[in-house]
């Protein structure tokens, strides 16, 4: 599988202002990149427009995915066809959201990325409960309101739940690795490295100078100027 | 308490994703059981197809609220996955239902929760 984004160009909606004015971007299946850059210079937003989050619009450009040796252009498709095309997006602030259990809440987002599935809850339980207790992450997570009273790391750690249950392909992460101790990052990271080997591609958005320390990364790209390009 | 979230998930998953249930009545089944809650409106049928005693085939259709409509789910997945005989099926109680649905029933859901058993009895009844 293989990602492309192609001269995006996004402005912000209610501005108008145009955060990301050319961004070139190539990511393939077990590949690792990062996404470098200052403060407010657009790395979110880019990923943000990614998902077609209604603040942000497309101006030009094209997000294009190979898969299964077809092409298939993402760039108007709804987020929730972009999850099914095995797309995933952590963001840096993850909601919290009162009423909503975790186990549920993951339950709902897997029937919706795999919606021929027949895999019924009791045993999503249960597969997520060993894949919780095979990487050392507490289960009661699961019991819990959607990010609700969790730390840092265990908002982190809990995005790791969403890779297990959600199994997307590409990931992208927003600072992944800020407001986190280095237990949590070593937990994270370990099993970052672990669905990376297993094909999955990630593309970590990061201030850390010392990334290639937890991650083998492909490639570099950097937002300067409000364009990404390659490092 | 501690899996009430969950069994209640099991519920609704049944309720938006029911097993074996057809869209319209079965006219060629060897069997149908039949139930209603005249009260809130639930129905359900139940169709059985036997062979030498033994059930070759199970589906349902009704219509009704969550507790109702799951409790069928489970009921026909049950016998459809531990291939129940006629035999089987005579000895059970409403308690299995309950161990289906595995959430606490107030005195007033009781009605919804076995209208699936009830729907077997009658069933029961006119292959005696």
């Amino acid at each position: 599988m293989k990602l492309q984004i192609k001269n995006l160009k996004v402005k912000i909606v209610d501005s108008g202002k145009e955060i990301v004015e050319n961004a070139n971007l190539e990511i393939s299946s077990g590949e690792a990149v990062a996404i470098t850059g200052r403060n407010g210079s657009g790395k979110s937003s880019l990923l943000s427009a990614i998902f077609k989050h209604p603040n942000f619009e497309i101006l030009e450009g094209q997000i294009l995915l190979e898969k299964d040796e077809e092409k298939i252009d993402l760039t108007n498709l709804k987020t929730f066809e972009i999850a099914r095309h095995g797309l995933y997006l952590s963001l840096q602030h993850v909601p919290e959201i009162e009423g909503v259990n975790l186990l549920q809440f993951l339950y709902r987002s897997y029937k919706n990325v795999f919606p021929e599935s027949s895999l019924g809850v009791l045993d999503f339980n249960k597969e997520i409960i060993a894949f919780s207790q095979a990487q050392n992450i507490d289960e009661s997570f699961l019991k819990r309101e959607l990010n609700i009273g969790f730390s840092g790391g265990e908002k982190k750690q809990a995005e790791m739940l969403h890779l297990f249950a959600l199994k997307p392909k590409i990931v992208f992460m927003d600072e992944i690795d800020s407001g986190v101790d280095k237990n949590a990052i070593e937990k994270v990271f370990k099993i970052i490295n672990d669905f990376k080997k297993e094909g999955t591609a990630f593309c970590l958005v990061s201030h850390r100078e010392k990334l290639e320390d937890l991650i083998k990364l492909d490639r570099k790209y950097e937002m300067e100027n409000n364009h990404l390009k390659l490092c | 308490m501690d899996n009430d979230f969950l069994y209640e998930e099991n519920i609704l998953e049944h309720y938006r994703n029911p097993r074996n249930k057809l869209n319209k009545a079965c006219t060629d089944c060897d069997c149908v059981g039949y139930a209603q809650n005249v009260d809130c409106g639930d129905s359900g049928e139940l169709y059985l197809d036997l062979q030498n005693g033994r059930i070759q085939n199970v589906s349902w259709s009704g219509n009704g609220c969550a507790l109702s409509q799951a409790g069928m789910s489970l009921m026909t997945e049950k016998i459809k996955n531990e291939k129940l005989s006629f035999e089987d099926l005579k000895l059970w109680t409403p308690a299995i239902i309950y161990e289906l649905l595995k959430v606490k029933i107030s005195p007033s859901r009781i009605n919804c929760a076995l209208l699936a058993y009830r729907c077997l009895t009658d069933n029961l009844k006119k292959l005696k």
